[in-house]
Order: structure tokens, then sequence, then C-alpha cells
């Protein structure tokens, strides 16, 4: 697990701020592309996120089941509220790992 | 309501109910799985059954269920409606017929004790339906503990959702729907899908949605509150909302209590008591419409699905519900059209009110003539506008007597299928002009007559098959029934294109008998007519004459009874057609008033076609001394005071006028002194002393207090085509 570790901090990492939704996703889902084909491999950054919705959403759940079926790692190693919140109120947390993660959330109830 | 009464109607509406039951088995023997039929069969059953229930006969609820059960099978098709199983339920119809009377002759307790025998008749036909004998079930099933209960597991609603690919686009964001949704109740379990192949990764275009949801939702709210939630994405979602099991049962609770006048459609019905949103239903409704059925196996022969049907399907309610719903809406609507549509009133009440009437009429005649004579000019307007009213609720009165003869035809056919199976013909029973109306008294008297006529067509008529082949006909005959009205009365025809009647054998018949001497000549008509004599209707005469003369003397005294004539047309090996003519009704006409002589005639309106001034129309010429030339056309006329003998002043150089009178092709003229105009007549049958006087139907009281008599146009047309001889027996009598 260590030089996982060591790697999620440096190349594996993938940050996005600002907004996840409909106006960024397919500029979003190229750059996420082109950072699985390169590394097979995605710590999803979100805690700069400020605003996900639906499409948002949809591009997680998406990535996420295309890394899967090549076998990359994908996982969401930092959030938002605002992505907290989402997340929650689909039930998706136990799926995204945030749980289990750091960072304390407020979100939804 | 007694319980005599309460018999009664029980008794009646089971009647009608049977009647519906055979006619939807007679239609069944021809397209068994016509579905209207079959609902049919299974909704008289099912009332009976309810209806048995209430007044506690179970001997009829106990058989109904069986049968209804069976049908229940057969309508979801489970079973397969055949042949013998159409025969049985026949007999099961008949059966319950039996049943019901046993009730109506029981005049003591409640719930007489089944004889023995029938109780047995009923086991052995619900063995041969494969159903356990009555004793077996348990009486009075009925109603709520009967619908299906699915074993309640939730208490949750369960919410499907499928966005369209365009949504986003179209500037939807599913989430809100989901947070708005998290306000009205909890969302218990979310599972969110994508709608899309992992593997295609290039085909995903991240600004479509492939989104979908399946939502377990707890909440107080309704399913019509539920629903609004989604109102918005109504165009770019489909949306499933099934309703948790307890909300279900509250549905069923619903449904047991909606108000009758609430009952409506199926789809309302759901709508209103919030099972169904009005967007599930008009999505079913287009279904429905729209869609043929795409599985052609599925279900032949149906044009459209039912509803219901389309709304299980279709996710949008459960079964049971459905099923309560159907059978909520199925009740009332056999409730209402008992209660709403028709009042039950005793034929005796209805008969009072047509005396009473008819003694209004008289009354109001005696009035016009009191005001008249005193020459009040201000009166006589206020009784113009009586007599007005009068005739209204005469007319009305008399209407309510009305019913269509198709009703009382329809039995009929069950007549013709049995009678056709038992003597292996083929024969069709084609009914029109079903929706002409006659007075009920008419037509319960008629019953027995027409009866006759159609199974002497049957019996003896209509040939075999291999006959009928063999003379170049079709294999299957067919009798005709036409009624319609013309000029105040009712026509019935009753035609078949069987062997007809053979001339030379009648009159060898009659001749044999004495009614004809050999040195007589008669046309083809009277000849006919002559089976119509008392003397040719012994059983042994009527299988060597085809059987047409078994009581057919009795036909005509029914008929003639009420008025009515009966004529009869046959070709040999083309047919038969029995034309029966009726007044409409028995009690009070609209009459034209005429004097002759000292006495005053009525002569019943619809029947006068014209007046002419006999001077005038004598002055064109006289043919012999019966006949006269009315504008090139040859009139036979009776001189009224000739005919009753009445002892007339001398009227040499008097005026006379001549009253054309119609009957069917017929036409007649009267001469009589005076024409006095139209009056209400009210209809008083002679008695017996005048049994035996031609032309005369009745007698009726003028105004003035005055009799006057109704003349029977049919009578003296026929005196009138026969006028020499009556002249030549009154100059042999002188």
């Amino acid at each position: 697990m260590k030089p996982e570790r060591e790697s999620t901090s440096a190349d594996d990492r993938f940050v996005h701020e600002g907004e996840l939704t409909i106006y960024t996703a397919t500029e979003t889902l190229a750059r996420l592309r082109a950072h699985l084909a390169a590394r097979q491999a995605c710590d999803l950054d979100l805690s700069g996120v400020s605003e996900m919705d639906s499409a948002g959403l949809q591009l997680l759940l998406w990535v996420r089941r295309v890394a899967q079926a090549s076998e990359a790692r994908f996982r969401l190693v930092a959030y938002s509220d605002a992505v907290a919140e989402v997340l929650g109120l689909l039930h998706l947390r136990i799926l995204f790992g945030l749980d289990s993660a750091h960072s304390a959330e407020g979100g939804s109830a | 309501m007694n319980l005599d009464s309460a018999r009664q109607a029980f008794m009646a509406e089971v009647a009608e109910l049977l009647q519906s039951m055979e006619d939807a088995l007679l239609t069944l023997e021809e397209d068994p799985e016509d579905p209207e039929s079959l609902n049919e069969v299974f909704r008289a059953m099912h009332t009976i059954k309810g209806t048995g229930g209430v007044f506690g006969y179970n001997s009829v609820v106990d058989f109904t269920h069986q049968v209804e059960t069976l049908m229940d099978q057969v309508r979801s098709g489970l079973i397969p409606l055949t042949g013998p199983l159409i025969a049985t339920l026949f007999e099961c119809r008949d059966h319950t017929a039996r049943l019901v009377d046993a009730i109506g002759d029981e005049t003591g307790s409640d719930e007489p004790p089944l004889d023995p025998e029938l109780r047995a008749a009923g086991e052995a036909l619900l063995a041969r339906l494969g159903q356990p004998p009555a004793s077996d079930a348990p009486a009075g099933s009925e109603g709520v503990a009967d619908p299906k209960f699915l074993p309640v597991a939730s208490d949750l609603w369960m919410i499907t959702l499928k966005f369209h690919r365009d949504s986003f686009r179209d500037g939807i964001d599913p989430l809100s729907f989901l947070r708005y949704l998290g306000s009205l109740g909890d969302l218990v379990h979310v599972a969110t899908l994508l709608d899309a192949e992992p593997t295609a990764d290039d085909a995903f275009d991240p600004e479509s949605c492939y989104l979908c949801f399946g939502i377990a939702f707890r909440s107080e709210a309704d399913k019509p509150t539920i629903a609004g939630v989604f109102e918005f994405a109504d165009q770019d979602c489909e949306i499933r909302i099934l309703e948790p099991d307890t909300a279900q049962a509250k549905y069923l609770d619903l449904l047991a209590a909606v108000p009758d006048e609430q009952v409506g459609w199926l789809g309302d019905l759901l709508v209103r008591i919030g099972a169904l949103t009005s967007g599930e239903l008009a999505h079913a409704l287009r279904t429905q419409g729209s869609v043929l059925e795409p599985d052609p196996d599925a279900a032949p022969a149906k044009g459209k699905r039912r509803l219901g049907e389309i709304l299980v399907e279709q996710g949008s309610i459960k079964p049971a519900v459905v099923e309560q719903a159907v059978k909520t809406q199925e009740a009332v609507r056999a409730r209402r059209q008992e209660e709403t549509q028709h009042i039950r009133v005793d034929a005796q009440r209805l008969g009072h009110l047509i005396d009473l009437v008819g003694e209004l009429v008289t009354s109001s005649a005696a009035i016009r003539v009191m005001v008249q004579r005193a020459g009040i000019e201000d009166m006589s307007d206020v009784v113009d506008g009586v007599d007005y009213l009068v005739s209204e609720i005469r007319d009305n009165a008399l209407q309510l007597r009305m019913v269509p003869i198709g009703d009382s035809l329809s039995r009929f056919r069950r007549v013709v299928r049995d009678a056709s199976q038992e003597l292996g013909k083929e024969i069709e029973l084609v009914i029109t002009g079903g929706e002409t109306e006659l007075d009920k008294t008419v037509v319960e008297k008629m019953t027995d007559p027409l009866t006759h006529l159609i199974r002497n067509s049957i019996d003896h008529g209509i040939e075999t098959p291999e006959v009928r082949l063999g003379q170049g006909k079709r294999a299957g005959g067919t009798v005709h029934i036409n009624a319609y009205h013309d000029s105040g009365h009712i026509v019935i025809e009753i035609a078949d294109d069987g062997a007809g009647l053979d001339v030379a054998r009648i009159r060898a018949k009659a001749e044999a008998k004495g009614l004809v001497k050999p040195e007589e000549v008669l046309t083809q008509e009277e000849t006919l007519r002559l089976i119509f004599a008392p003397g040719l209707s012994t059983k042994e005469q009527a299988t060597n004459l085809s059987g047409r003369g078994v009581g057919m003397d009795v036909v005509r005294r029914n008929i003639e009874a009420l008025r009515g004539t009966v004529e009869l047309e046959s070709q040999l090996g083309v047919g038969t057609k029995v034309t029966i003519v009726l007044p409409l009704t028995l009690a009070i006409i609209d009459g034209f008033l005429v004097g002759a002589g000292p006495d005053q005639y009525v002569i019943p309106l619809a029947q006068v076609a014209e007046c002419v001034e006999m001077s005038e129309a004598e002055a064109v010429k006289r043919h012999g001394e019966r006949y006269i030339n009315l504008r090139g056309e040859v009139l036979p006329f009776i001189r009224l005071i000739d005919l009753f003998e009445s002892a007339g002043r001398d009227r040499a150089g008097q005026r006379e006028s001549l009253v054309v009178v119609r009957f069917g092709h017929h036409k007649v003229g009267l001469v009589v002194d005076t024409l006095l105009g139209e009056l209400q007549t009210v209809i008083k049958p002679l008695g017996k002393l005048f049994e035996r006087l031609r032309g005369v139907a009745g007698a009726t009281i003028l105004g003035t207090g005055d009799i006057a008599l109704i003349l029977d146009v049919a009578e003296l047309a026929a005196i009138a085509e026969g006028g020499r001889d009556i002249a030549d027996k009154r100059r042999a009598h002188a």
C-alpha cells in the first residue's frame, strides 16, 4: 500500500475545482479520460468543487464504471460539502468510500 | 318494503339478469371470445349471487357462486369456452331460474328448505362444470373478505424514474426532484443506475442523461402529492409510482366506501381515490388508443386492451387495486341501472292512472260542450289550454306503458335455438325494428300468438338442410321478425323462407271438413285464410297440412281480441309471411267524430286519409251500387246509415260527406251526414251483447254525455270489399 500512497499524492491525483456541472462535463470528461489513459489510476480530489449537478454526478459514476471495467484504480480522496450532499442524497457515500475516508462533512441529513 | 314486494323485486331483477345472460350465451355460441358477453355472463351470476345474498337465499348464492367462479376463470383465459361448456351454462341459467322460482313459490319463511331433487340437479351441473358441490363452499364469501391481499411486506413507496437522454439539455436537473421528494418523506434507499454500456466509452456523451433512479420512499403523502413532485419532469422522464401495500389496503377500503354517484370510469375512479395520477391515466389511455397489440399471440381477437391491464403493465398500480376497482365499478353500474334509470312501478298503478286520465279526457270534453253552449267567449281560451294539457298528460301517461317490442322478441332467439337443435335444422332468427314501441299489456298478450307462429315456421315452414339444398336453397333457413309503426298501429311480420303453404291441400282438407263447398270459387287469399278456421286446427290435420293449422284459430282469436288483424301471404316453395296489425294502445285514441242519421261515430284519426264532399265525388261517376270514382281511383264505400240500419230520416237532397279511411293498403270511403271534428276518445269496450256487431271496435262517452260508437276500420274495409255479399244477404233476409 505504501507506494500507492506515495503516488496518490503525486501523479495520480486528479484535481477538479469550481463547478462540476453540465457546463464543464465535456471538458472534465476529456481530462479524466486522458488522465486515466496515461496512468491507469485516478485519485479524485473534489475538495474545491463548489457545485455539482446531475451531469456531474453522472460523470463520476460513468468514469468510475469505465475505470473498473479497465481495471484502473479510481478513488475519491477528497470532496467538498457540495459533493457530499449529492452523494448523501443518493445513498452513494458507501459506493465512493466516503464514510471510511477522511474529511468530516456536513451534507445531507 | 315488506318481504313480499322485496321478493318480487328480487325475482324481477333475476329474470332480467338471466335474460341478458341468455342473450350473452347465444352470442358466445357464435363468438366464444366476445369479451363483453363473457363479462355479461359473469356479471349476471355475480349480481344474482350478490342480491341473493342480501335476501339470504343461500341456495341461489351457493350455486351462482360456483358458476361465477368458473366464469371468472373462463374470463381470464384459464378455462377454454367450449360448445359443451356453453350448453352446460345454458342449463345453469335454467337451473338458477328454477332455484329462484322455488323461492317465489314459498310464502312463509325467508329461507325455504331446498327441494332435494333441485339440489341434486344443481350438484350434477356443478360436477359437469368441474366445480365442487355448492355445499362445500362457504356461503356468503362476499365482498371485502374476498379480494386477494398481497402479504403486507412494507410500508414503502416504490418510485422508478428514468430520465430521457435530452433531459439535461432541456434544463432538467434530476437531483432537484430527489431533493424535493426528500422534503416529503424519507428516501429510505436510492439506487442510482446508468442506462449505458460501460464498454462503449466513446459513445458516452456527458451532456446526455443516462440516469435512472429506483427509490424506496417512506411518506404519509398520498399518490397525487408524490406524483406532483415530478410534474415538471413529466415530458422528460418515465415515472412509475407504486403505492406501498399499506396504501393499497387503504385504497381497497376507499374503493369499498366510494359513494355510488362518484363511480364512473375505471380510470377516473382510481384517480379519485388517489391510487392513480391523471398523468398516468392519460398515458395509459394513449396506449390503449394508439398501440395495437404488440404480441399477436397474447390476445387475439381483441381490438382494444383493457385499461386495468395496461395500468398494471405500465407499473402505475397493483393488480389487486384494479381488481377491487373493477368490482366496485361493476356493482355500482348494476345498481345504477336498476335505480336511477328505471323506477319499478306496479302495472296496476299505471293502469289506474290511465283510467283516471281517461275520465279526465271525458270530463274536459264535457266542459268544452258546456262552455260552447253557454257561449262564454273568455272561457274558450282556457278550455283550449286545458284540452292541450289533458292531451299531453294522456300521451305521456300512455307512453309510460310503451315498451320496445324487441325486449319480448329476443326471447324467441332461445325458442329458435332450442327448436332448431332439436329438429336438426339450421335456422337463423333475424329481428328488425325491435325498438318499435308498443303498449306493455299488448306485448304480454302477443307473446303466445307470436310463439305459436314462430314455432310453426320452425317446425313446418323451414325444411331440413338436405331438402333445402336439394331445392337449390341455402342450407340454413331464416325466420325474420320485423316490427314497425303504421298509422296508429304496429305491424309485426313473421316471415320465413321455408316451404310455404300448399293451397290445393288446404282446399282439399277444408272441403273434407265441410268448411267449403266444392263448387265455391275462392281466391288464393281466401283459401289461405281457411287455416284460421277452427275446423282445421286438430293435431292430425296439422301434420297433413304442414302443421299450419295447429291452433291458428286461437292465434287469430287472440289477435282479434286486441282489435288487431292477421293476414297471411304464402308461396309454395318460397316461404310464408304472416302480418299482424295491432293498435298501439288499448285505452285512448285521437278520434274523428262524424254524424250519420241520429247517431255519432268516432273514426280513429290516424286512419282518416281525407274528407270529400260526397256530391262532388258522385258527380264524377258511380260504378254500380258500391263504388265511386275518386280522382280516377276506384273506391269502395259504405253508407254508415245503411250499415247500422239506423232509422234515418228521409235523406233525399241532403248533403253528404265522404270520409276516406285507410287500413294498411286498403282504402274505403264512409258516407256520413256531418263532420263534427277531432276529439280525444276513451275507448270503452262493448259488452258481450254487441260481440257479433261488425265494424265496431268499442264505444265512447262524448262531452254531451251521448254515446258514440268507435268504428273498426279494418273490419269496415273487409265489409266494403265483400260489400255485395252483405247487400245480397240483406236483400235475401228482407
